[in-house]
Order: structure tokens, then C-alpha cells, then sequence
């Protein structure tokens, strides 16, 4: 279990991540796996990337979405372990500190539970680009 | 202003890869069909590789109404599930190349990998693999690094030592399901076209965008004449090659000169000619009149290749192409010193040292050779031949069977002028 008042850092230079039209896509370098991210997840990631504590975080999300208290620190915490399970964050040292706290932002419309995809085999999201026709494959 | 869709799904497609809809066309789209004309037209687009394109595009130009919400959400969940592909793939391809630098190797990306960094955005142009070319004394080294980053081989050793030895190139996979082709060629080294892999590494130019690693690719001219060599291979069937020949003609200051003497001396004027007319003709690509005339080939060629009716080919199911087909239009499309030396080697009936891995099969031993040489395919090709010739005098009984060309310029005018909207042949 994480404690509320910790902060998480991108583990690295293992981990390259893209935030791109509200979806963090991320890539463990080490073992070649890659991640997304939905809308509050990567919300969430550009926190981490802040350098936010993760009470901060939920506080941050409450004041965006429209979501409780309570949901948004359960989610924020489930959402840190994973990304610490699958080696993408590291939970940072420097004890004590809190990071920036939540500046105030304007609604972000409906709320839903961050959740991290990981993808372990590609090749059918990646077979929708296909190669063109060669020569081989023609019929007499 | 509302535009009602085409008759045929492809003059859609072809309206939406251009880089200015026809005049006329240029407002909001409506696609009276609904969801279902929606997915005609996607699968249109995978089948022709534009899918990137198209996407971008309907989500600019659906109209905002009600009846097309539905669609307006399907092309908005398509154009998510395509930015993650495109990004994860972008994310791959520096990877990657991050590795090679490490190693010392400086390659130089192919194709799809650097087209969507200079000519296309990343979302619009799609791409199946990672094309990079590497001297020949860095091969072993670029390898090394592929495998060290989980790449494999896709092919048992016997299919390696072929593709090393009449190909110049290694086709890897990584688990997760991304390709990887490291070249140390340009062309096959029997190929009639001959490309000049030192003048390309010479000539290289790095871009560089905000957050990517710089990336070394060919400079626009050989990125064109490169293109052109892959139309040559497809034997002008993908349409997707002519939206990257659209958009590398449309480089400012691209040295039209060049372009001409290189593809010359590739053997590739007559497929620059073809291939520029083709794109012209669909997408209002524009070109020198002497290279969109079809002057670098024969009259006799000229209207051989436009009794094929290669718009029309174009459009057609690729499964409809057949090897006869495939074969004698690029031999029309060669000039005729290339063409002679093809006979020669097709009557010496040397088949394709590869035909056991094209037809899916693990070994040599267990299939039996393509029957793309030797005299019964030039029989084929004769009968193939014969039968073009009737039908266009069968279509056109008061003149010879080339009287009217049907594609070239004296056809018809160049696109710009024809884009009152007017039908594309």
C-alpha cells in the first residue's frame, strides 16, 4: 500500500510515455510492453510526471471531475500501485515533500475510473495497417 | 454546402486523400447511407492502406447534424484506436533507432517511417513495418541491436540466407508484433531497376520534429523516385503509393530535373510516367508535362499500358490481380533495353529463388516453383497480350487499337484543369 502522501516519478529511462489528445500512452523500455491510459488516467499521468502527491492527486481529480472524495483516493491509489507493479513509476524518496499542490481547473465533464491497459501482443491492433499487395502472394 | 456521396465508394476515397477536394466540394460531407456506408468506405480504405487519412478527414468534413452522430462517433473511436496504434508505433520506431545510434548506426528510415515525418502528419499516414537502410558494413552490427531489442527473425535460416543473398535485406518480428526490415539495397540485386544506394546514403537529410529523435531519410527527390520503384514492385496497383507520390510532388523547391535523370537512370522513366499520371489523374498531383505525357516510353508502350486501364485496375479487388497481369504490365511500363533483358531471363526460365516463401511454406523442398519464367509464361503473356489488343478493337471498331490512349494526356486534360468536378476516368 502507498501512503497517500507520497509521490510517484516516472521510472526513468525506462519508461518513455506520450499524452496525446486526453490518452498516455506509455512504454516500458525494459521489457518492451506498452500501456494506455484513458482520459482521467493520463490526467493522473501528467501529475505524476509533476511530481503531485498522490492525496493531491485525488484532490486534483475531485475539483476536474465530478467524483467524491472518497472514490477519487481509492482510485488514485489503486491506479499508483499498478503503475509501480508494471515498473513504470517509482515511488519517489524524498520523503516530506508534497509536490505542487492542485491548481484550480475548469470542469472536465463525466467521470470515470482511470484504468491502465497494458497490451502484451499487438499484432491484431497493428495488423489494421496493412501491407500492400506484392508480387508473392499473386495467382497464376 | 452538402456534398451527396459518389456513385462509387472510391471516387469518396479518392476525393478525401486529396490534399483540396475537387472545387465545388469543399464543404461538409454527408454520407446518406448511414453506419453502413461508413464501413463500406473504411474497409475501402484499410484494403488501399488510407485508412489514417480518411479518418482525419471525415472527422474535418461530417456534417454536425443529428443523422450523423452515429457516424461521427465511429469515426471519432476509429481515429482513437488509430492515434494509439500510430503513437505506439512512433514510440517503437525511436526506440529503435535510439538503440542503432547507441550502437554507432546511423540509418537511414524508409518509406512509411519517413514519409509520416516529412510529407504526412504521423495520423494520416499508416504504415505495417520499419523499412531503414544501413551501409553494408554496418548489417551485422544493426542486427546485433534488433535482436538485443527482442527482434527475431520471421523466417527459418534457408529463407534468411535468400533474402540476405537476392534481396538485401532481414525481415524481423518483435513478440509484441511490430516488423522490422533492415535493407542494405534498394532494389533486388537481378532486378532490372537498379537505384543508387551510395548516391541515397550521400544524399540523406535529417528532420526533426518536437519530441522525436532526429531522423535521417532519403532527400524528397529520392524519397520520390524510391516511391516509384515501390509502384514499380506493385506493378502500380496500391493507391496509397500515389498519396505518398502526391505529397512528396507537392515539396517545395523539389528538383524536378533530378527526379527525371535518376528515375532514368534507374530504369523507372516510364513508371515515373505512369505513376505521376495516375496520381495526377486521381489526386490533381502535378508534374512536368514531359514526365506526365508518357513521352519516356514508346507510343506503342503508351497505349499498351493504357489498354490495361490502369485507373481502373487500380480500383479493382487486389485478389482480381493475377501474375500474367501483374508481369505484363510492368514490362510495359519498362524501356525497351530493360524489357529485352527481362525476355532473356524469363526464356533462361530462372524462377523466383523465394517462390517456397511467398507461397507459405517452411521449406524449399515442399512446394514446386512459380511458373513466372520459361516459355509457357511467355506463351501466357502472348495470349494475355492478344486479348487486350481485341477487346480495345472490339471497344473502338473504327480505329487501330491504340487510336484513342484513353489515359495519357491527349486524352484529357491534366487534373487542375479538370477540377470542375468532373469525373476521374
Amino acid at each position: 500500500m502507498i501512503e497517500s502522501n507520497c509521490r510517484l516519478r516516472p521510472n526513468g529511462a525506462d519508461v518513455a510515455a506520450k499524452v496525446i489528445d486526453g490518452e498516455a500512452i506509455i512504454m516500458n523500455l525494459a521489457n518492451g510492453l506498452y500501456f494506455s491510459m484513458d482520459e482521467v488516467g493520463s490526467a493522473v499521468w501528467e501529475m505524476v510526471e509533476s511530481g503531485m502527491a498522490l492525496d493531491h492527486m485525488a484532490e486534483a481529480l475531485q475539483a476536474r471531475y465530478e467524483v467524491s472524495a472518497e472514490t477519487a483516493r481509492a482510485d488514485v491509489g489503486r491506479l499508483a500501485e499498478q503503475l509501480v507493479e508494471e515498473g513504470l513509476v517509482i515511488v519517489s524518496d524524498d520523503a516530506g515533500q508534497t509536490g505542487p499542490s492542485p491548481e484550480p481547473v475548469e470542469s472536465a465533464g463525466p467521470y470515470a475510473t482511470p484504468t491502465l491497459t497494458r497490451y502484451d501482443d499487438m499484432a491484431d491492433l497493428l495488423a489494421l495497417d496493412p501491407p500492400m499487395p506484392g508480387l508473392g502472394a499473386l495467382p497464376e | 454546402m452538402t456534398l451527396h456521396p459518389p456513385a462509387r465508394p472510391e471516387r469518396l476515397l479518392f476525393d478525401l486523400c486529396r490534399v483540396a477536394p475537387p472545387r465545388g466540394e469543399r464543404g461538409e460531407l454527408r454520407l446518406s447511407g448511414g453506419i453502413e456506408s461508413l464501413r463500406r468506405l473504411e474497409a475501402l480504405a484499410i484494403r488501399h492502406g488510407v485508412q489514417g487519412l480518411v479518418y482525419s478527414r471525415l472527422v474535418d468534413r461530417l456534417t454536425g447534424d443529428e443523422d450523423h452522430a452515429e457516424i461521427r462517433e465511429a469515426v471519432e473511436a476509429g481515429l482513437t484506436r488509430l492515434r494509439r496504434r500510430t503513437t505506439f508505433r512512433d514510440m517503437e520506431q525511436d526506440r529503435v533507432l535510439r538503440g542503432l545510434a547507441a550502437a554507432g548506426i546511423d540509418p537511414l528510415v524508409l518509406k512509411g517511417g519517413a514519409l509520416r515525418r516529412t510529407v504526412f502528419s504521423p495520423l494520416e499516414r499508416t504504415m505495417g513495418d520499419l523499412d531503414i537502410l544501413v551501409a553494408p558494413d554496418e548489417v551485422d552490427r544493426a542486427l546485433e541491436t534488433l535482436h538485443g531489442l527482442g527482434y527475431r527473425s520471421r523466417y527459418p535460416e534457408a529463407a534468411r540466407a535468400l533474402f540476405r543473398e537476392h534481396h538485401h535485406e532481414e525481415e524481423l518480428a518483435h513478440p509484441m508484433g511490430f516488423l522490422a526490415e533492415v535493407h542494405w539495397g534498394l532494389t533486388q540485386p537481378g532486378s532490372q531497376i537498379q537505384l543508387d544506394l551510395d548516391g541515397f546514403l550521400a544524399r540523406a537529410v535529417r528532420v526533426e520534429s518536437p519530441g522525436d529523435p532526429p531522423t535521417r531519410v532519403p532527400c524528397p527527390e529520392d524519397l520520390l523516385v524510391h516511391t516509384v520503384s515501390q509502384i514499380e514492385q506493385e506493378a502500380a496497383r496500391g493507391f496509397r503509393r500515389l498519396v505518398d507520390l502526391d505529397r512528396i510532388a507537392r515539396t517545395e523547391g523539389l528538383d524536378w530535373g533530378a527526379v527525371g535523370s535518376r528515375a532514368g537512370e534507374a530504369g523507372l522513366a516510364g513508371f515515373l510516367a505512369v505513376s505521376l499520371r495516375l496520381s495526377n489523374l486521381l489526386l490533381g498531383t502535378e508534374a512536368p508535362i514531359p514526365i506526365l505525357d508518357g513521352s519516356a516510353l514508346s507510343r506503342r508502350a503508351r497505349r499498351a499500358v493504357a489498354a490495361f486501364a490502369p485507373v481502373r485496375r487500380l480500383v479493382d479487388d487486389p485478389d482480381s490481380a493475377n501474375a500474367v497481369e501483374f508481369h505484363l504490365f510492368r514490362l510495359w511500363c519498362m524501356d525497351a533495353a530493360h524489357r529485352r533483358v527481362w525476355f532473356s531471363e524469363a526464356l533462361k526460365g530462372r524462377s523466383d529463388p523465394l517462390h517456397w516463401v511467398w507461397e507459405g511454406h517452411d521449406a524449399p523442398g515442399e512446394a514446386n516453383p512459380m511458373g513466372t519464367t520459361g516459355l509457357l509464361f511467355l506463351l501466357k503473356l502472348a495470349v494475355y497480350q492478344s486479348i487486350l489488343v481485341v477487346t480495345k478493337l472490339w471497344k473502338h471498331p473504327g480505329g487501330s487499337a491504340g487510336a484513342r490512349t484513353g489515359f495519357w494526356l491527349d486524352s484529357g486534360p491534366v487534373y487542375p484543369a479538370n477540377e470542375s468536378g468532373s469525373t476521374p476516368p
